[in-house]
């Protein structure tokens, strides 16, 4: 009871930080926060070959892995454990798992995705035009809110599903390698 | 107002007719809107629940990413549900993300906050939440609105076509039930009446008009045929009744006729029972019953006149108690004898003790009493008491003896009086011729002796009661007072004599000189019952005995007696004493003291004076003699003359002397001639007629014996006076002969001379016989 408590307290204050103005910190939380939910609307293929838990990992040196570790604390994803692990190689980052590209790293983009090839990871990052670079979720900040475009085609090469309700919320939805706007 | 039950039957038919058609259709109409309502909510439930699924599936990612935009464009799809009016969603964090109104106003207040799931109704209105959940996460919730507005207006025009119809057919039915009553309640009237008329009236002809084939015309052709049959019935009643009354009325006069019959019978009966109740409690034989134990169970009234105990006193005790000592044992062996068990047993004698002490003496006669297996279970008979038999025998007995030794006595004495009679004449003529000195004395003593042995003949003859009385009409109050002076000297003065004369005693008839002996017997004999002096009381009574008293001084008779009482105090006797008392030479006295002929002589006097003697004496307890003589009734104031002897010298007379003793005939005609008189002597009566008849001159004087061989000399008398009719005759005797003694008395102006006598007393008496001769002549 004393958790369901804290648990409806942590979501309130989760609630007033996606009110707020996207300055530094808090557009960090609020991405954080749309990350953590995302793995949720998409499909991992051999989903029983997957590790029985869920990790977000972090490629590089990145402030966003306290913010991401805060969003993530007692969430489950797709009924597993979740985790944030920072990774300073791709080889290191499990099948079925989600991979944070932060701004930091954002260069490393195509040589990451081909080092990644049909590993069935996701690759969410906030670099601009990110989808149309071959990532597969890509956060924006426009008019003081935060929003998303999806690479479909990038994801179901990686034998990845994203489901169409995620998709109505995506400001654009590109098919193929090149992300194009709605 | 009535109670439903009180109603007549057609109103309660129409009643329930109506009521169960209203009702009926009441509920089968509510059971139709309620099934219709709940289907109409139902559909408006089923469809809002498909429109919420729908919308929450498409408004999960809004809400999980708090789209408010694509919130509302979901929320927009809501105008192509009419029935939606109002929807709204919420975020997980209670935020409202978007919200749809049909028609603003119409949809009333909304949630501001999330509730929990589920439907809620507002009169037509229902709205639902639903959470919306992804990924097991609940990520917000949505409200939803419906309006069945349409569906409930229909439902109420429904509602009331059916309570319209519901009036209709109610009414209808009351209609129908009215009409439709009469065809059940009508018969059923009928019948009412019917039954209440037979009830009324019992006039079981009554028919009913049959209303048809159905449950009532079978029900009233039930009740004419229970009807016709109790008509039947009682009809057969009726009869059987008047055929049962005539028969009891015929029981009830057997029966009376029985009762008086048997009424009779009873009576007769109980005549009869009390007849032989009365018989046998009233017979004088004593009837009895004992038990195994000799216990009395019965006794009959006849036991308190003999044993004086009443049947009710000795029922239950012991027989034996009342038995004589001696008889007890006999009487235990009689009982147990096999003899007196088979055959039972008569003429056995015992003794009982009566409740005054004395015994009784019974004649028993009684067998075992045997119930129905023979065993012996007690005994019964009937007891005659035989003691005043037993008495009468014995006193028979006594006086058969008394009167054996008084006739030897009497013979005896007849002869020794001629004897004495012989010696005293001779010894008076030898001293009257003056003899030599010492012969007188001698002849005296001679004289003397001969008179004692005259005294204890007379004793014997009086004893006997064969001595000649000569009864003269008495006072014995003065002979006691003349005998009362004497006494004293005759019986010592150690004894006190008490007379006790009874004034205006009633006379009796006896010889004095008799009674002065009795008197003077019993009082010597008192004396001598009385050695240590006491006292000797005398007394006289007139009686007037009853049977009882006659009872107890047996063997008096019932009449009028003078009784003289004479009392000692002394010594008394027992009863073996007492019934010997009276017999000559019995006597307790010492050797030499007593003649034992002093009572004999008592008792034989008082008899031939007929009269009774009896004895009271118990040991120390003194004796009474009681003297009892029969009154003289009638003239008691005769009383004959003595005349006194004179020593006149009549002229010489001749005297024709009878004597078959020759000794005394001699002595006889020697006292006489030497006294002056002629004297003729005669043997028998005969020799004495052949005399008077062969002798020429006169003759004075006829002195005869009584009691002679041939004819006696009473018959002498009466031939010799047919011859000499004026001759005078004078009687000697030594006893009366039975001639004499059959009266006990001479004829009257008969004289009888005593033998012995002496030379004064013959003289005198026939000079006092001349003497009246020849007054009688000369006057």
């Amino acid at each position: 009871m004393a958790r369901g408590r804290a648990l409806a307290a942590l979501l309130a204050l989760l609630g007033a930080c996606t009110e707020l103005r996207a300055d530094e910190s808090n557009e960090h939380a609020v991405k954080a926060a749309f990350v953590s939910k995302f793995a949720r609307f998409v499909e991992w293929p051999q989903a029983g070959r997957c590790p029985d838990h869920f990790t977000i990992a972090v490629l590089g040196k990145d402030a966003f892995t306290d913010a991401l570790q805060r969003a993530i604390e007692g969430r489950e994803v797709r009924e597993r454990p979740t985790r944030v692990r920072r990774v300073t190689a791709v080889g290191q980052v499990e099948p079925c798992s989600l991979l944070w590209l932060g701004a930091a790293e954002e260069k490393h983009l195509e040589a990451v995705l081909g080092e990644l090839g049909r590993v069935p990871v996701l690759v969410v990052g906030d670099a601009t035009g990110f989808t149309s670079r071959g990532g597969m979720i890509g956060l924006f900040v426009e008019n003081e809110r935060v929003g998303f475009d999806v690479n479909v085609g990038a994801a179901e090469r990686a034998g990845l599903r994203i489901s169409s309700r995620l998709l109505g919320l995506a400001r654009a939805v590109a098919k193929g390698d090149e992300g194009k706007r709605r | 107002m009535k109670p439903f039950r009180d109603l007549a039957f057609k109103h309660k038919l129409t009643a329930v007719l109506t009521a169960v058609s209203a009702i009926s259709l009441l509920f089968s109409s509510a059971i139709l809107l309620s099934r219709e309502t709940l289907k109409l909510r139902s559909h408006t439930q089923q469809d809002l629940h498909a429109i919420a699924e729908i919308l929450a599936a498409n408004s999960v990612a809004a809400l999980e990413f708090r789209d408010e935009r694509a919130a509302h464009e979901n929320l927009a799809g809501l105008e192509l549900k009419p029935q939606v009016r109002a929807a709204r969603l919420f975020a997980a964090d209670g935020r409202i993300l978007a919200t749809f109104v049909r028609k603003a106003g119409a949809a009333g207040p909304l949630p501001e906050q999330a509730g929990p799931d589920g439907f809620r109704a507002h009169g037509s209105r229902i709205s639902m939440f639903r959470t919306v959940v992804l990924d097991g996460e609940r990520v917000g919730t949505l409200f939803i609105q419906a309006d069945a507005e349409d569906a409930w207006s229909e439902m109420r025009s429904y509602v009331f076509t059916i309570l319209f119809a519901c009036v209709v057919s109610a009414g209808a039915a009351l209609a129908l039930s009215r009409g439709l009553q009469g065809a059940i309640s009508t018969p059923i009237e009928q019948l009412t009446a019917a039954v209440g008329a037979v009830a009324e009236s019992g006039d079981y002809s009554v028919r009913v008009a049959s209303p048809g084939g159905d449950e009532l015309g079978v029900l009233t052709a039930a009740f004419n045929r229970m009807l016709g049959r109790i008509q039947e019935q009682d009809a057969a009643l009726r009869a059987a009744r008047d055929g049962l009354e005539l028969k009891v009325e015929e029981r009830v006069r057997e029966l009376r006729k029985e009762i008086v019959e048997r009424r009779a019978a009873e009576t007769a009966l109980q005549v009869s029972q009390r007849k032989y109740k009365a018989i046998v409690e009233n017979t004088n034989e004593w009837i009895w019953s004992v038990d195994v134990l000799g216990r009395w169970t019965y006794n009959n009234g006849a036991i308190e006149r003999i044993l004086g105990y009443s049947p009710e006193e000795l029922l239950g005790r012991d027989c034996m108690e009342l038995l004589h000592a001696d008889d007890r044992a006999p009487a235990a062996e009689l009982l147990s004898s096999e003899d007196a068990l088979l055959n039972g047993w008569s003429g056995a004698l015992f003794r009982w003790r009566h409740k005054n002490g004395s015994y009784r003496t019974l004649e028993s006669v009684g067998a075992a009493l045997k119930d129905g297996a023979g065993n012996v279970v007690g005994f019964h008979g009937i007891d005659h008491d035989i003691t005043a038999r037993l008495r009468l025998e014995e006193q028979l007995r006594q006086s058969q003896k008394m009167d054996a030794i008084g006739r030897l006595a009497g013979g005896i004495a007849h002869d020794f009086n001629n004897l004495l009679g012989v010696i005293l004449g001779y010894s008076d003529l030898l001293m009257k011729r003056g003899l030599p000195e010492g012969a007188g004395t001698r002849v005296e003593q001679i004289r003397r002796a001969a008179e004692r042995a005259a005294g204890l003949t007379r004793q014997l003859l009086a004893f006997s009661r064969k001595q000649v009385l000569d009864p003269k009409v008495l006072d014995l109050n003065t002979v006691i007072s003349d005998l009362g002076r004497m006494l004293p000297r005759l019986i010592g003065e150690d004894v006190e004599v008490a007379l006790a004369p009874k004034p205006n005693l009633w006379r009796v008839k006896a010889d004095p000189t008799q009674i002065d002996q009795v008197l003077m017997n019993l009082a010597v004999n008192a004396r001598d019952a009385m050695p240590q002096g006491g006292r000797l009381s005398i007394s006289t009574a007139n009686v007037d005995a009853d049977e009882a008293l006659a009872r107890s001084r047996p063997p008096l008779v019932p009449g009028r007696y003078v009784m003289l009482s004479v009392a000692d105090n002394g010594c008394g006797m027992d009863a073996a004493t007492r019934a010997r008392i009276f017999e000559p030479f019995f006597t307790t006295k010492e050797k030499g003291k007593g003649t034992g002929l002093g009572l004999a002589t008592v008792y034989g006097i008082v008899e031939q004076s007929g009269g009774h003697i009896w004895v009271a004496s118990e040991p120390g307890r003194g004796t009474t003699f009681e003297i009892y003589l029969p009154r003289l009734e009638g003239d008691a104031s005769r009383e004959t003359q003595e005349i006194a002897p004179s020593e006149q010298r009549a002229k010489r007379a001749t005297v024709l002397v009878v004597e078959d003793e020759e000794a005394l005939r001699g002595l006889t005609r020697e006292l006489l001639e030497s006294n002056g008189f002629a004297v003729l002597t005669a043997g028998s009566g005969a020799e004495a007629l052949d005399l008077s008849r062969s002798h020429q001159g006169p003759i004075d004087l006829l002195l005869t014996d009584v009691v002679m061989p041939g004819f006696s000399g009473k018959v002498l008398a009466d031939l010799l006076v047919r011859e000499r009719p004026s001759l005078p005759v004078v009687f000697m005797s030594g006893y009366t002969d039975d001639a004499i003694a059959r009266h006990q008395v001479l004829e009257e102006g008969t004289i009888l001379l005593q033998k012995p006598f002496d030379e004064k007393t013959l003289i005198s008496r026939l000079q006092q016989v001349l003497r009246s001769v020849e007054a009688l002549v000369h006057s």
